[in-house]
């Protein structure tokens, strides 16, 4: 999963808002105010997050309209499962709510991120 | 000398017995934020007494020629280097530099290890940190998961992450006391507590009440965050999560599967009401608990002061 900057993710945040794909104008409109960005700037944020594979687009008139590769939630679910894959002990990192067996939780909820991130 | 004698010896019977009290309430069932006080106020305070007179047997303070000080401080180093203390004192001396060295070397390397640690997953944090950027404080980030699951991870701001089947499998209110419980741990800076607990005890291993600590103080959160949970939503609704979530029956007997937290966790919340009038008590408890478990150092703290004190007037 490619990292996200603090403003490819506000714009990702717009197109995971919306379900329809966007245009770069659309986007601008739809950012918060106090952003205060320039067309251009939307732009280059679109270009690479299209570079990093977590966008698509398609021609619409003379512009072109963008559209996520990946969910929230599986983004959110490649970002956790590479933090257990990074943990030599996830319990140093996370506290779960039931931690019956943590050696195992662990490694199942591992698998069935896997499992998500390869059938998404 | 009789003094430091005296708290060195009731420093090393803190390190070495002091978990057994601690665990003695813990079977009584005393309110678990008290417990987390202790065994946390006592942690720190027994390194810090440690170290503290470990570095007072090492100052020959009886060798200093003048007031004030930085005269104390270069005639105690004169004295040293100077040769002119007895043998034993510049064993006692050099022996408790030897042990300051290696405690502060020890503690040094826990927390680096501790850092890279979190260094490592600083990026992966920091992106579930952007993607719960859109959640209102205290939302989960919902993960896709047929399993019922539910965690958190601290820091600022700490992020709560559920699985949808978390949603599919759990009554709303189950669902509710499940987040509550994550956002206890968030409120509480119960990531940060159990990393204190762990990164003493890699640090010092050999002693049993830091040893003890760091399982401790991870059960107790837990305890401490069901308080909180059923608090707010009723301990019927946590009793059924952890239920739903672990497999486990609501009922205290008979469960040969089931770990001795969470057994102890359902039992809890059958037989005692987190909203009685003993929860009153918690904050004058915990007061308490700090006040003894401060004995130890502020001993240390009177004694150090009182001898270089002494030392430079």
């Amino acid at each position: 999963m490619p990292h996200l900057g603090k403003l490819e993710a506000a714009v990702m945040d717009v197109l995971w808002s919306t379900n329809a794909p966007l245009t770069v104008r659309e986007v601008l409109e739809r950012m918060p105010p106090q952003r205060n960005l320039a067309y251009t700037t939307v732009m280059t944020v679109l270009g690479n997050l299209l570079r990093k594979g977590l966008l698509e687009r398609e021609p619409v008139g003379r512009a072109f309209s963008y559209r996520p590769t990946v969910t929230r939630q599986g983004a959110a679910a490649a970002s956790l499962r590479e933090i257990l894959d990074a943990s030599e002990d996830p319990r140093l990192v996370l506290l779960h709510f039931a931690e019956t067996a943590t050696d195992e939780e662990s490694s199942v909820l591992r698998e069935a991120l896997a499992r998500r991130a390869t059938t998404s | 000398m009789i003094g430091m004698l005296a708290v060195l010896v009731v420093g090393s019977a803190v390190g070495l017995y002091g978990h057994r009290p601690l665990l003695w309430l813990a079977e009584r069932r005393v309110d678990p934020t008290i417990l987390l006080v202790g065994w946390l106020v006592l942690s720190i305070g027994l390194v810090v007494s440690t170290l503290a007179m470990i570095g007072l047997l090492a100052l020959p303070m009886d060798q200093h020629q003048s007031s004030g000080l930085f005269q104390l401080v270069g005639g105690c180093w004169t004295a040293v280097t100077k040769g002119t203390l007895p043998a034993w004192q510049q064993t006692v001396a050099g022996i408790s530099l030897i042990m300051a060295a290696a405690i502060v070397v020890r503690l040094g390397k826990a927390v680096a290890s501790r850092v890279r640690s979190v260094r490592r997953h600083a990026p992966h944090v920091e992106q579930l940190r952007l993607l719960a950027m859109s959640s209102s404080a205290g939302e989960p980030l919902w993960v896709p998961g047929r399993r019922a699951m539910a965690l958190s991870i601290g820091g600022r701001p700490g992020v709560i992450i559920a699985s949808d089947g978390l949603r599919a499998q759990l009554p709303p209110a189950a669902v509710a006391a499940t987040l509550e419980h994550e956002r206890a741990h968030l409120r509480g800076h119960h990531h940060a507590l159990v990393t204190v607990a762990e990164t003493l005890a890699a640090a010092l291993p050999w002693c049993p009440l830091l040893r003890a600590a760091p399982a401790a103080t991870r059960d107790l959160v837990e305890l401490a965050a069901d308080d909180q949970a059923a608090r707010r939503c009723g301990p019927e609704a946590v009793q059924v999560a952890l239920h739903r979530m672990t497999g486990q029956p609501v009922l205290p007997f008979g469960l040969p599967m089931a770990s001795l937290l969470t057994e102890l966790r359902i039992s809890r919340l059958r037989t005692s009401d987190p909203r009685a009038a003993r929860r009153l008590l918690r904050w004058p408890g915990a007061a308490a608990m700090a006040t003894g478990a401060l004995l130890l150092p502020a001993a240390t703290m009177w004694l150090g002061g009182n001898v270089v004190l002494c030392a430079v007037t």
